[in-house]
């Protein structure tokens, strides 16, 4: 466990934080950001206020949940090349938002959650639900069906979603694909508060049990010995997984990679003690996430380009790099 | 004597086998070590994680200092009982004193942040094992010896009043194996019960004060290496190959390989 960087991760994500919502294909002058503050309305102001800093907060924020996810899974299920979505619960969250995209009777607005994210986080807690139902056993968790439950979840889900695109209409196809490609433009802070209610508890979980992860890194039968309830922490770890899980996907549609490449990049740099491993993972990937959306929004301006292609053009090289050279531990 | 762990009428089978575990009475007892010796499949591993509490026999009790071990919750277990299993690698590779701050587990805050008392016990532990000027090394360029010591380091630093190994010197050449059940030895001069499973009979019939043999999941024999290595159950465990001896200086039983016979044409 080498020595405490956490400072530069942190001092990453508030250079991100401060810099990017000035990058964008329209101009905001630090005077329009200034005046907005003084109820004096310009239209750069508004989107500093309203589209930018929401944007930018989300990326931090999601791009930090599946790091901090993809870290602990990574962990959890013994295998380096799990991330986020290898439970597959998007699979849920992506039928219950084509639901709501096919059937437009449902589109509502409840408190802070519009219908698309709702129906999402339903799919995606009850996928989840089932996941966890399937692989739970007396003795444990069973990991090998955890994931093949996941896969036949998401092979289910998958068929459902076949079925809704051969019957839907363009409109609500077009919708959904852009759903799929994954997004962070939000206006307001409305959909920010959303994400609450589900990835503040499943975050508490998993910042809580990080030194266990370490134990259970070294083994699970020596954890056992040291005094770790290794099944509790198993659960929690999966259920806080999921749930953080649920609420960025609900949200930003599932964004490839950041879960799978940071943890790693984080490790390399700073060693196995998931104490700092952990809050290193969440500051890296928010800045990882900013970052690549910066870039979306740019790239072909004044159109911008969906996240979700940014990350996966620059994480897959990553991945297979990763794959081939087998030195991520 | 009070016993450090008592296991009452054991009785343990595990899902879709026909195999059993079926003991007695077995107790430890501080300042003991306990060789647990039988051919593969006898259930040793077994035994050791039903002592441990890591697996719940069906039937009888385990009592680990007079309570109930299917009561208690593991970070107590862990404050009276170190537990080695036969698997000591690690998916990720620590430092020796990372792995020995580990071992702090069952007395720290959920965080794992270490005191001055802690300090203190990892200290000892590093200069107990010997380990004390690898303890920067990583666990992936330790030699077998030094890895057993390592995680040897890492359960003393439990603070434990008993140990369960499960085939510690396994890896090991002779050398480290004498090493290593010396400084169990010294361990067990300070009122430490330790039990270990081993293949290796001479070791365990030199440094045991008892010995408990089993065979498919029963118990044989358990008494004193004099007691539990006799000619009839050598031969009951071993068939007719090998050849009992004393030790030449201890007197203590010795098996050895008989020389192989002339192939009859």
């Amino acid at each position: 466990m080498k020595g405490r960087t956490i400072i530069w991760y942190v001092l990453a994500f508030l250079v991100v934080a401060l810099v990017t919502p000035w990058i964008g294909p329209e101009e905001v002058s630090f005077s329009n950001m200034t005046e907005f503050l003084q109820e004096i309305r310009t239209p750069g102001g508004e989107i500093f206020w309203n589209q930018r800093l929401p944007r930018v907060l989300l990326a931090l924020l999601a791009g930090g949940t599946l790091a901090v996810v993809g870290a602990s899974f990574q962990v959890l299920f013994r295998n380096p090349l799990v991330e986020p979505f290898t439970l597959r619960i998007s699979g849920g969250a992506a039928l219950g938002a084509f639901l709501t995209i096919s059937f437009p009777g449902v589109w509502f607005v409840w408190g802070p959650f519009g219908s698309i994210q709702l129906f999402a986080v339903l799919g995606a807690a009850a996928a989840l639900f089932f996941i966890y139902s399937l692989a739970r056993k007396p003795q444990g968790m069973s990991v090998t069906t955890l994931l093949l439950a996941g896969v036949t979840i998401s092979i289910i889900c998958g068929g459902a979603i076949l079925l809704l695109t051969y019957l839907a209409n363009p409109n609500a196809l077009m919708v959904f694909q852009r759903w799929m490609m994954g997004g962070l433009d939000i206006i307001g802070f409305r959909e920010l508060f959303s994400l609450g209610p589900l990835l503040l508890p499943g975050l508490y979980l998993l910042f809580f049990h990080a030194n266990d992860l370490n134990h259970i890194a070294l083994s699970e039968e020596i954890a056992l010995g040291q005094g770790v309830e290794v099944s509790r922490v198993r659960r929690n770890i999966f259920i806080g997984g999921g749930l953080a899980t649920a609420a960025v996907v609900s949200l930003v549609g599932p964004i490839a990679f950041v879960g799978l490449i940071v943890p790693h990049a984080v490790r390399r740099l700073s060693g196995f003690d998931h104490r700092l491993v952990l809050p290193a993972a969440f500051c890296l990937g928010g800045t990882a996430l900013a970052v690549c959306d910066a870039f979306a929004r740019t790239l072909i301006a004044p159109t911008e380009l969906p996240v979700g292609i940014i990350t996966a053009i620059i994480g897959g090289p990553l991945f297979i790099h990763l794959l081939v050279s087998r030195r991520w531990r | 004597m009070n016993s450090l762990i008592e296991l009452k009428d054991i009785h343990h089978r595990f899902q879709e086998s026909e195999w059993e575990l079926d003991l007695p009475n077995i107790q430890l007892f501080p300042g003991e070590i306990l060789g647990i010796i039988g051919p593969n499949g006898s259930g040793k591993t077994t035994l050791l994680r039903i002592a441990a509490g890591i697996l719940r026999p069906h039937q009888g009790i385990a009592l680990l200092c007079r309570q109930n071990l299917t009561h208690m919750d593991r970070r107590t277990v862990a404050r009276h009982l170190g537990y080695l299993p036969q698997e000591l690698s690690s998916e990720y590779d620590f430092s020796v004193e990372d792995l020995v701050r580990m071992g702090r587990y069952p007395h720290v805050s959920a965080m794992g942040r270490l005191g001055p008392t802690d300090l203190q016990v990892i200290q000892a532990s590093l200069e107990a094992t010997g380990m004390e000027h690898l303890r920067q090394r990583s666990l992936s360029k330790l030699s077998g010896g030094e890895k057993t010591r390592a995680f040897l380091a890492s359960v003393l630093a439990q603070k434990p009043e008993l140990l369960l190994l499960d085939e510690p010197t396994a890896a090991l050449d002779m050398h480290h194996q004498v090493r290593f059940f010396r400084l169990l030895q010294s361990l067990a001069e300070k009122e430490m019960g330790i039990a270990v499973v081993t293949h290796d009979i001479n070791l365990a019939s030199l440094f045991s004060h008892r010995l408990l043999l089993l065979k498919e999941g029963r118990c044989l024999a358990l008494g004193t290496p004099d007691e539990v290595l006799t000619e009839a159950n050598v031969r009951d465990i071993y068939g007719d190959d090998i050849l009992m001896q004393s030790h030449p200086e201890t007197g203590s039983p010795t098996l050895l390989a008989r020389k192989p016979e002339k192939i009859k044409k």
